[in-house]
Formats: structure tokens, C-alpha cells, sequence
């Protein structure tokens, strides 16, 4: 027998779901070998840790590196069709663009209806894409792009100066101050992370306001009845006649101890007696009877919603629910959240609740709620998943032990005592 | 001088035979060479003399001390069992059996201020306490109580001369496989290097190319040695001679994950011999030589039990009764007892041993302070680098008066001010924050236990260590919801240790965990406003534990490192 947990520290590595191949050191050779035929990721090669003083070994290394310089000396052009021009609005600090052609168009900006739109309802509002300062930023540096200041009158041509890289992050992110205080350079780094990856990425609600009020989504579903099956089976009634004296009925209370001396029937009882602290259960909260704006902390709030980049539901008309909620946090100015500001968070993100019949640790580890926070330090970004776990709902005692009890009749028998079987 | 003995800590003794055996060669000396290129399999079936294993479900099979009796199984078909169930019904109405039979008056032990902890010494109790749920830990041991078990496996093989044996105690099956594990290793490097070697015959022009082909297919084809068929543990740490520090903790594979059940003691192979340093082993068998009969060894190993668990037995359960020495008194000395306490003295007792960072004024002084600390409060590193950093040139290097800027933020959540107080009135005691957390996991039936190996507050087993992994790893962080802890001014020095948690600190947790393979669980708990102690003569004695405990709220949030790349589909 050991203390099993002495094991379990695997120097093999992280599990393949912890694996995150952008923070690996890529093998470039393998980039060479992706023909448009067969595009399956290659496997990994073999780490060496110390120089061999093997030709083999140098040779390797230099088709590596020579590989990597190929990949990085790849010259990037753009086509003359997919060229695209945008205009600078210094009011409203977004840019806009006319009928722009290219795949990345069809998940990002909008077309403003025209009281919203900015430059009035004309006859070219239609084809007027707005693009939000990430949007821009985000194509600028990707080189699709091209802004321009507002034209003056004495410029040349209708065109506005050309508005560079530097340029663009001081306008769309420094001048944020004048405009709404919305657009940092942590909520950058996450939009621009998140789009390289492919996801969709719009605004949330709760941008920069605490948002709407919770809707009936983020609390559980009403009971549809008032008693439930488990309180009062009809197969089992006959069973409360032998449940046994509780020892409480048989000694006066004192208050020496929890679970007094008495006869117990199985553990469960035992455990019954136990309960004592309060827990917070996700499934006891329910909508409020009148919409209160939520309360939550200007440093946690849900500010993207994403959805996955195969998503075939979405559409700029129509969104749909969103796949994750991402939640901007910065890192040096906040610290691990309070009670209260992980609970307002939580509040404000809709029920998911796992499946009714899946298994225990499945269940907890999914949650009721979640949210994902995106904690930026400096410009490195870390994603954690974190979900309002129900414990308290997941009573172990509960659960029956597979191998015994199985029969109806020795259900009760076999309950009380451990015995053989697989416990889970 | 009296020893100091830091709860929860593995034995000394256990970490000097794991130094001395490294001292064995390192795995730059080659092996001498073997006909046999694989290393040999260690069949574990069919091992004559190791003991019978254990079953743990027999051996574990009730989750807490207390017995239950519970009604035969009623067959409709069987009439006899109708009878046998009417029978045991009656008997059970007029002769009641009680939940407490096993310890009628309590499990015997002491509490112990120098080590903080109570003490455990009756063998029934020690073995009552550690098979019934998992509470406490062997002082001298890993985690049960087996030190008494090792010394007797060493005394009857020191006397057999040094035969074969079957060891059960889990510290010798350890040393067993990490032994085997660094052999296979030593192969592994030793196949290595040949065929390094070979690759530079080759390249030298030494060496033809058919000829390497041929010695490959001589070693059996085979470019590294496989390990051995454990399949409940495997490192992979590199080949580099890292050896003490990755040989302390005994890594385990991923698909080892799937298999619940650990049956460590029952695959003891017999090689033990080799496992004792040679001076040791030597000094041990020079001693038992001399006395010929087998002497009774006295079981100098207690249980440790830490006080949220012994206030749990003693107060939720009520199979244990501590016995508490007068303050006036040194541990040792037995002569007055007090008489047995009621919980809330003793659940105010428990808080003022955790929250003094200053012992007591009589008795002995234990503990020291860390040694960066400005009057008792460690200090965070970053703030003492800041310091030094920033401090002016110093003409005598050997002047002490580098000035650590006071408002540093504390390393740990600092305790309360120095004069202990009555529980209910200091409801932000870390002793009570711990036992919230401890009761409320018990109480839906989770094995709970310490979780200072892996860096967290408590460890969360489904039926025990013996069975599976723990599953989450449980940080219990303090909340104050209420509106003294914002509006006065205690309440705001007691939130100031919020601050102290940063993003780096649970970035660590949250790697560690994953490392091994476990969910970390923030366990929020809400603080209740403290009681006023107006009138605690009277209003001390009407709140009992139960209300003090209930006042508590707990929050549960499961921490889980989210991947970009992964969750695109």
C-alpha cells in the first residue's frame, strides 16, 4: 500500500490535452513535407539533449535551421485584388471600407443602419462596413488593410495620407482616453491571439458597462413539479418502516457531538447527520423578480464572445449563442478574484449545467457556469476555464457502489455494509 | 534538546537510505556487460516469498469509525430470510446496538503543543483511525503507520542472514521499483551510448555500414531497452544525473490513470537486499547478531493527527477524547490530566494554537520564524530584492541595518494580533477556516486529507489513497461578503491579505496540479461577521459549535487551464 499520490508526478510530460504546440519550438523540416495531398500533422521528432560530435546529429540540425530560414524567407505579397482601402473616422475612432472583398470581411465589422451610422444615411451607407478599432488594428498589422487619414482638401488625389502601423496602435488603442476607455492593449492581445487562431471574436455586451440584466438563461430552469421522484418512491415505502431508530430520539440532545450513539442503518445516515455547513448550490438560484443590472467588478467582466472557427451557425445578422465567453483580465493590476467578483461574473454568464447521468468527476470538473479568463501580463496571455463547481449537489454517499446492491431486495441489505466491487 | 518534529513531513529516516543509495554508482560507469542485452523482467505472479496482498476492500471497507446494522436482505422467494429479517428488526428494537461499540469511551489521545498536533499512540486506535477513513499519518512513516511492520521485515531479515522477503511496508516496495526503475535507466543509457558510438565507427570510416547492421540485429534489433512491465509507474526524466531530487517523488505514467486500484503491496519482488547501503545494512546485522532471541521491539511511531482532523473525530464523530496537558506542564509528563474538555473549548483551544505565531508564555519554544521576517511576518521575496536593491551603499559590509520597508506585503495571510481570542469572536481564525472546508468535504463523503505535497490545502479522495488518486486539489481561500469586514477597521486589516494572492501564485497551483493530474478547486469561504464578546461570560457559553460552524458559507470553483489550440473543434 502507498500513499498513491507519491506516483503520480509524470516526468513523461503533460497529457495531450495540456500539450500547447504554440509554445513549442517547431521543427520547420516538416514543413517541407506538407504537400496539398496528404495535410496531416506530422509527428514530432526525436529530442536529442547533448551534442553527439556525430555527423548525423549536425546534419540534422543544419536541414532544421536551413528549413526554418526557408520558411521565415517566404515572401509575403498581396494580390492586387484583394487589395483594400479603409478610411479613418477620428469621432467615433473606427475606420470604414467600401464593399471589402476577402474571406476575413465575412466575421468581421457591420453595416450601421442608418440612424447609427455616423457619416448619415447616404446612398452609399449600404455598402459602408464600419470596422471597430481591434478590427482595424488587427487587419493593419495583418497587412490586408490599408487606412487612410481623412482626406483634406489639399491632397492629390481623394485619398488621406497612408496611416502606418505606429501610427494605427496610437490612434486605435493610445487615443482610447478621449473616446470610451475601452480598447487596451491586454483586450488587444487577446483579439488579435484569439483571431490568429481562427476563432470569431465580437464585443460582449458588457464591453465597457456592466452590461444588461441577467436574463432567465443564466439561472436553472424552474421544477416543473413540486415533488420529485427520490422523495417518496412507491417501491420503496415499505422500507421506512425498518429504518431504524435514530439516535437522537433515543438520548437528549447534547451538544457534545454531531452523530450521537445510537443505531444507524447505513453510512449515508451518518453522513446525513454530518451536513451541517451551508453551500452554495448553482441550481438553487433563481431569476430574480425584477432585472437588477449586475454588479460586477469593472476588472471582471465578460468582454468577447467567441465562436469556434468551424462554426457553421454563424452569421454577422445573426450570432447565435456564443461558443465561449472570454473574460479580459489584467494581470498586474488585479489579483486572484474575491468572492463577490467571481460571483457577479459568474451571474452574468448563462446556465450550462452537465449532463444529468454523466459521471461524478466529469461532473464537477464541467460545472454549472462558466467563464473563461484571459489574464494578460504584459502581453502574455493565459487562458483558464473556470467553472462554479457543485460539490455540495454530488453527494458520494449516495452513490451506489457497483457490484452490490443491485437487487431491489438486497438493495437495502447490501447497502449498509462496504464490500467487494469497484468503488467509484 | 528537544526534537522537533514538523507534522505532515516524511521521515528522516527514509530520506538518508534514499541519499545512501544514491551514492551507488551514477549511470556514467557502464554496467558490467551482461549476455542478455534487456534487463530482466521481474515476474511478479509467481513470487514465492512475497506475503499475500492485502484487500483493501476488505480492510476499508467502512468509510468512518462508526459501525452500522444494517437489515439482512429480504428474498421474497426465500421465506427463512423473512424470519432472519423480523428477527434482526426485534432484536434491534429492544437490544439496540450502538454506532459506537468500537470505541466506547473514545479513542485515547493527547494533544501536543510543541508539534501542534494530537497524538495517537493505542495500537487499536491507531489502527481503528487510519483503516476507517484515512485520518492521520505515521510519524515515522509515508502516510500509514508501518514503521513497527519495516523494523520487524528488517529484524527477520537481518537474522535470516540477509534472505529473501516479501515486504508489504510501502516504503520498501518503493525503494524496491525505484531501484529497478534506475537500473533499467542505467541499461537504457548504456544502449544509448553504443549506438552513439557505433554512428561515430561509421562516420570515422571504421566501422562499415553492414557491419553496424549486423550489430544491430545482434543486440535484438532493439534501440532501447524496454522498461519493466510496471504498469503503475514510470519516469522519464532525463538521462542528465538528476537522480535525488527526481528520486524522492515516484512519477507515474499517464495511462496508469485508468487503473483505479493500486496494488503496490502485493508486488514486492524479492530483491531487497541490495536496496540498504552497505554500511547500514551492515551496522543492522551487527547488532541482531548479538542477541540471538527476538526481541520485542517497542513501537516508538505515533499517529499524527492533525487538529482539524482530531476535531472532526472528536467533535462531529465523537470516537475520539483528547486529553489536553495543563498549560503548566511539558508534554512528557502525565501526572495531572485535565478532565475531558467540551467542544467549544476545545474548538477555542485548536484556534489559538493555530493563530499564535508566539508560543505561549511557559512551556518550550518550538518553532522559529522564518529568517526574512520583520517581527514575526515573512516577507515576499520580491519585496526584500526590491530592498536590497534599492537600499544605499553600505561602507561595513558587516552593519545590519538593511531597512526592509515595513508595509511589505506579507508572504502568507497573517494571522490575528497576538493575544488569542475566543473563536467566536475571531470567525477569520485559519484554524476554523480549515475545518469549514474539512467538514463540509467529509460530510458529502469525500476522503480528505493534507495536500501539502502537491501544494495545495487538502486533497479530495473518492474512497481513500489506497484506491485511486486524489482527484482535486482543494485551495481554500477566505471571502468576506459581509459588510464589517469592508466598513470597519479590523475588517479592513484582516482583507488585506487578499492582495498577498496573486496571478503567479495561482498560475503555480494551477501547473502543479495539472502536472499530476489533478483538478484544482478554490474552496471560497465566507466569514461571518465576529460576535460581539460583550457579555461572553453568558454569550459565550449559549453559541455551541454547531451555531459558531453553521454561520460559514463554502463556494466551490474548479480551475482548468484553458488551450486555444485545442478547443477549435
Amino acid at each position: 500500500m502507498a500513499d498513491a499520490d507519491e506516483h503520480v508526478i509524470p516526468r513523461s510530460g503533460p497529457l495531450p490535452e495540456d500539450i500547447d504546440l504554440s509554445e513549442e519550438t517547431q521543427d520547420f523540416r516538416f514543413l517541407a513535407a506538407i504537400s496539398n495531398e496528404d495535410a496531416k500533422i506530422p509527428k514530432r521528432g526525436e529530442k536529442d539533449f547533448e551534442p553527439h560530435a556525430t555527423a548525423l546529429q549536425s546534419n540534422t540540425l543544419a536541414a532544421s535551421r536551413q528549413a526554418m530560414h526557408n520558411a521565415l524567407s517566404f515572401q509575403r505579397v498581396h494580390q492586387p485584388k484583394g487589395y483594400t482601402t479603409a478610411t479613418y473616422h477620428p469621432e467615433s475612432n473606427m475606420a470604414y471600407a467600401y464593399n471589402p472583398k476577402g474571406p476575413l470581411f465575412a466575421r468581421m465589422g457591420q453595416v450601421l443602419p442608418g440612424k447609427d451610422d455616423p457619416l448619415g444615411d447616404d446612398e452609399l451607407r449600404g455598402n459602408r462596413l464600419w470596422l471597430l478599432p481591434e478590427e482595424v488594428l488587427y487587419l493593419v498589422e495583418r497587412g490586408t488593410l490599408d487606412v487612410r487619414w481623412p482626406a483634406d482638401d489639399e491632397d492629390e488625389d481623394d485619398r488621406g495620407l497612408p496611416m502606418s502601423v505606429q501610427g494605427a496602435y496610437a490612434m486605435f488603442i493610445g487615443d482610447e482616453e478621449s473616446h470610451n476607455h475601452a480598447l487596451t492593449f491586454e483586450r488587444y492581445s487577446v483579439y488579435s491571439g484569439l483571431k490568429r487562431m481562427g476563432y470569431t471574436v465580437q464585443r460582449a455586451p458588457s464591453w465597457d458597462t456592466p452590461g444588461p440584466p441577467s436574463g432567465s438563461e443564466c439561472y436553472p430552469p424552474l421544477p416543473q413539479r413540486t415533488w420529485q421522484p427520490g422523495l417518496f418512491n412507491i417501491g420503496h415505502w415499505w422500507k421506512t418502516w425498518f429504518a431504524g431508530i435514530p439516535g437522537d430520539l433515543a438520548k437528549e440532545h447534547s451538544s457534545d457531538q454531531l452523530v450521537q450513539p445510537g443505531l444507524y442503518r447505513s453510512y449515508a445516515d451518518i453522513y446525513r447527520r454530518l451536513a451541517l455547513i451551508d453551500y452554495y448550490d448553482p441550481m438553487a438560484r433563481h431569476l430574480p423578480s425584477e432585472a437588477e443590472t449586475p454588479s460586477t467588478d469593472a476588472g471582471f467582466r465578460v468582454t468577447y464572445h467567441i465562436w469556434k472557427p468551424g462554426s457553421q451557425t454563424f452569421k454577422k445578422s445573426a450570432p447565435g449563442i456564443p461558443d465561449f465567453r472570454i473574460a479580459v483580465v489584467d494581470g498586474r493590476a488585479t489579483s486572484v478574484p474575491t468572492l463577490e467578483q467571481l460571483g457577479a461574473l459568474m451571474d452574468t454568464v448563462p446556465y450550462a449545467p452537465p449532463k444529468e447521468d454523466g459521471q461524478l468527476y466529469q461532473k464537477v470538473r464541467h460545472g454549472y457556469k462558466n467563464v473563461i479568463l484571459a489574464i494578460v501580463d504584459q502581453g502574455v496571455v493565459s487562458y483558464l476555464r473556470i467553472g462554479d463547481a457543485g460539490f455540495g449537489r454530488e453527494k458520494l454517499y449516495e452513490r451506489k457502489v457497483r457490484g452490490f446492491g443491485g437487487k431491489r431486495g438486497g438493495g437495502r441489505g447490501g447497502g449498509g455494509r462496504g464490500g467487494r466491487g469497484r468503488g467509484r | 534538546m528537544q526534537e522537533i518534529i514538523l507534522p505532515n513531513t516524511g521521515a528522516p529516516g527514509e530520506l538518508s537510505t534514499q541519499r545512501a543509495a544514491e551514492t551507488l554508482p551514477k549511470e556514467e560507469t557502464l554496467l558490467p556487460p551482461t549476455d542478455d542485452v534487456k534487463p530482466k523482467r521481474q515476474s511478479r505472479n509467481n513470487n514465492n516469498n512475497r506475503k499475500k496482498a492485502r484487500n483493501f476492500n476488505q480492510i476499508h471497507s467502512k468509510p468512518l469509525p462508526l459501525e452500522t446494522y444494517p437489515l439482512p436482505a429480504f428474498h421474497p422467494s426465500n421465506p427463512i430470510s423473512l424470519l432472519r429479517l423480523c428477527y434482526t428488526f426485534l432484536l434491534h428494537t429492544f437490544y439496540p446496538p450502538s454506532s459506537h461499540i468500537l470505541s466506547v469511551d473514545g479513542y485515547p489521545a493527547h494533544f501536543s503543543l510543541s508539534t501542534r498536533s494530537v497524538h495517537v499512540t493505542d495500537p487499536a486506535a491507531v489502527k481503528a483511525l487510519w483503516e476507517m477513513g484515512f485520518f492521520g499519518k505515521g510519524s515515522l512513516s509515508r502516510s500509514e503507520p508501518t514503521w513497527l511492520e519495516r523494523e520487524r521485515e528488517l529484524q527477520r531479515q537481518a537474522r535470516a542472514g540477509g534472505g529473501k522477503g516479501g515486504f508489504t511496508a510501502a516504503e520498501a516496495v518503493t525503494r524496491q521499483r525505484r531501484e529497478e526503475r534506475r537500473l533499467f535507466k542505467l541499461e537504457r543509457a548504456r544502449v544509448e551510448r553504443e549506438g552513439i558510438e557505433r554512428q561515430r565507427a561509421v562516420e570515422r570510416g571504421e566501422l562499415g555500414v553492414e557491419e553496424v547492421l549486423q550489430g544491430d540485429e545482434g543486440a535484438g534489433g532493439q534501440s532501447l531497452p524496454t522498461p519493466p512491465p510496471d504498469n503503475l509507474e514510470h519516469e522519464s526524466k532525463g538521462d542528465r544525473g538528476e537522480a535525488v531530487d527526481s528520486e524522492l517523488l515516484d512519477p507515474l505514467l499517464a495511462q496508469a490513470e485508468s487503473m483505479p486500484l493500486l496494488s503496490s503491496a502485493s508486488t514486492g519482488p524479492p530483491n531487497n537486499t541490495t536496496l540498504l547501503s552497505p554500511d547500514k545494512a551492515a551496522a543492522r546485522v551487527s547488532i541482531h547478531e548479538l542477541e540471538q532471541a527476538a526481541p520485542d521491539i517497542k513501537n516508538q511511531e505515533h499517529l499524527q493527527l492533525t487538529l482539524v482532523e482530531a476535531f472532526f473525530l472528536s467533535y462531529a464523530l465523537g470516537v475520539l477524547d483528547i486529553t489536553v496537558p495543563p498549560p503548566d506542564q511539558t508534554d512528557t509528563q502525565t501526572t495531572k490530566t485535565v478532565p475531558h474538555l467540551p467542544p467549544l473549548d476545545l474548538l477555542n483551544l485548536f484556534a489559538k494554537t493555530s493563530a499564535t505565531t508566539k508560543t505561549p508564555p511557559t512551556g518550550p519554544s518550538p518553532l522559529e520564524p522564518p529568517t526574512i521576517a520583520i517581527n514575526s511576518h515573512p516577507l515576499h521575496a520580491r519585496a526584500v530584492s526590491h530592498a536590497i536593491a534599492t537600499a544605499p551603499l553600505l561602507r561595513d559590509p558587516t552593519s545590519t541595518t538593511l531597512k526592509v520597508p515595513f508595509t511589505a506585503a506579507p508572504l502568507t495571510p497573517q494571522p490575528e494580533a497576538l493575544v488569542p481570542q475566543p473563536a467566536f469572536t475571531n470567525p477569520n481564525n485559519p484554524f476554523l477556516l480549515s475545518y469549514i472546508t474539512y467538514h463540509h468535504f467529509r460530510s458529502l463523503g469525500w476522503v480528505i486529507r493534507p495536500g501539502a505535497k502537491f501544494g495545495v490545502d487538502y486533497l479530495l479522495y473518492n474512497r481513500g489513497p489506497v484506491f485511486s488518486h486524489a482527484e482535486f486539489g482543494v485551495l481554500v481561500i477566505p471571502a468576506y461578503t459581509d459588510t464589517y469586514w469592508s466598513s470597519t477597521a479590523e475588517g479592513r486589516k484582516a482583507r488585506e491579505a487578499e492582495r498577498g494572492r496573486d496571478w503567479w501564485w495561482l498560475h503555480c497551483a494551477n501547473r502543479v496540479q495539472s502536472a499530476v493530474h489533478k483538478t484544482l478547486v478554490l474552496c471560497y469561504v465566507d466569514v461571518p461577521a465576529p460576535l460581539s464578546g460583550d457579555d461572553d461570560s453568558d454569550g459565550g457559553k449559549e453559541w455551541d459549535v454547531k451555531a459558531l460552524l453553521s454561520r460559514y458559507k463554502v463556494r466551490e470553483f474548479v480551475v482548468k487551464r484553458w488551450l486555444v489550440n485545442r478547443s477549435r473543434d
